[in-house]
């Protein structure tokens, strides 16, 4: 159960190795669903291994990943209410954070919109599948 | 003064400890950040980059083997052209354009081509579509980005034709059940097998191209002409891509 987050994340990034910019930023999201259906300290740790790897191909910014995603899995964490009480302010406010962490990444403004899009069915879905 | 709040939980020790290591990761000096990440990129990123590595290797390939292909269709098509004039040898390489069949007709799947070059790219409506040497089709309508191909299995399909051996012409016409050439005379000596090419004569096609080979030859009723069909070469059902004569 461990090691199948792992083994997507090197698909995820194989992926976004060969398809540009025009590309969600699916490792962010994943990074999202696992501190929102994962155990709590292996969520946070996932978040700084998978930024970690993002750094290590492309080391101008090393560290600036494994930040934001170390503080996007640990958010994910504590605001997993929001997700069950899905009022929709909230939710929405979660979401402009999680775009203005992509765009803090240095993603381009497409890639930030593409990621949100697929972003806000996937936590609708999770929180929608938590609270059955 | 307030005490200080005390860290209980876990999970906070943990984000405090990554966010250092994160720091520290961001506050060393460049040629140390790229040493680090040259020495482990390889080792972490091992499956990653070998399948990009891969995956490189075969686009460039791809590449070459489409400029290959498009170089072994222009040299097919002046062969041809040359056989039936070996007289007026000329250098002029054909322009050919490659194009990728997006559609096909859904009832047959080789009558119709919809193809993914158009007007943009200078395509227009009669120009003939081959493929290694062998006459597909011609285009019948052109879109800015797309056209249609009517194939030489199409119904109502016309194009002058030669008899490769004797240098005899007719017309190729479809029809629903067969290709069938009109209008060959009768005391020309034609058998199965035997090859029949584009003449150019009034027509959208230049001379040389392949059409296909007989298949039976029949005596027929008519005074003057035979009766003869004709397979293609070329399995339309099998090409992915063709090329645009401009």
């Amino acid at each position: 159960m461990l090691i199948l987050p792992y083994l997507l994340t090197y698909l995820l990034i194989t992926l976004s190795f060969n398809m540009g910019q025009s590309f969600p930023d699916l490792i962010l999201i994943l990074v999202v669903a696992y501190a929102m259906l994962g155990p709590p300290i292996p969520a946070l740790g996932f978040g700084f291994i998978n930024g970690l790897l993002l750094d290590l191909a492309n080391p101008v910014g090393l560290g600036l990943n494994s930040l934001l995603f170390t503080i996007t899995a640990f958010l994910a964490l504590r605001l997993n209410k929001i997700f069950f009480q899905r009022i929709v302010y909230q939710y929405l406010l979660l979401i402009l954070l999680f775009t203005i962490i992509s765009l803090l990444r240095a993603d381009p403004l497409l890639k930030a919109i593409l990621t949100i899009l697929v972003m806000i069915p996937t936590i609708y879905l999770l929180s929608w599948k938590l609270t059955e | 003064m307030k005490p200080a709040i005390p860290i209980r939980r876990t999970e906070e020790k943990i984000l405090i400890l990554l966010i250092i290591l994160s720091t520290i990761l961001l506050s060393l000096p460049s040629p140390v950040k790229f040493e680090f990440a040259n020495r482990f990129s390889g080792i972490v990123l091992y499956p990653a980059l070998w399948v990009t590595g891969r995956l490189i290797e075969l686009r460039l390939l791809n590449r070459d083997l489409a400029e290959l292909d498009r170089k072994l269709n222009q040299v097919l098509i002046q062969f041809g052209s040359e056989r039936l004039k070996a007289s007026e040898r000329t250098d002029e390489k054909p322009d050919l354009l490659l194009a990728y069949i997006v559609m096909r007709d859904p009832k047959s799947r080789v009558r119709f081509f919809t193809i993914n070059r158009g007007d943009k790219e200078g395509v227009r409506v009669g120009a003939p579509a081959v493929y290694q040497g062998n006459l597909i089709g011609r285009v019948i309508t052109v879109s800015s980005n797309q056209a249609v191909v009517a194939t030489i299995l199409n119904p109502n399909f016309r194009v002058s034709i030669q008899h490769l051996k004797s240098g005899t012409n007719g017309i190729l016409e479809t029809t629903p059940q067969s290709i069938r050439i009109k209008y060959f005379l009768r005391d020309v000596p034609i058998q199965p097998g035997d090859t029949i090419v584009t003449s150019g004569f009034g027509s959208f096609a230049p001379p040389g191209l392949l059409v296909g080979r007989i298949d039976r030859v029949e005596e027929g009723k008519d005074l003057f002409f035979q009766e003869l069909t004709l397979l293609p070469f070329i399995n339309l059902g099998s090409i992915n891509h063709l090329y645009i004569l401009r």
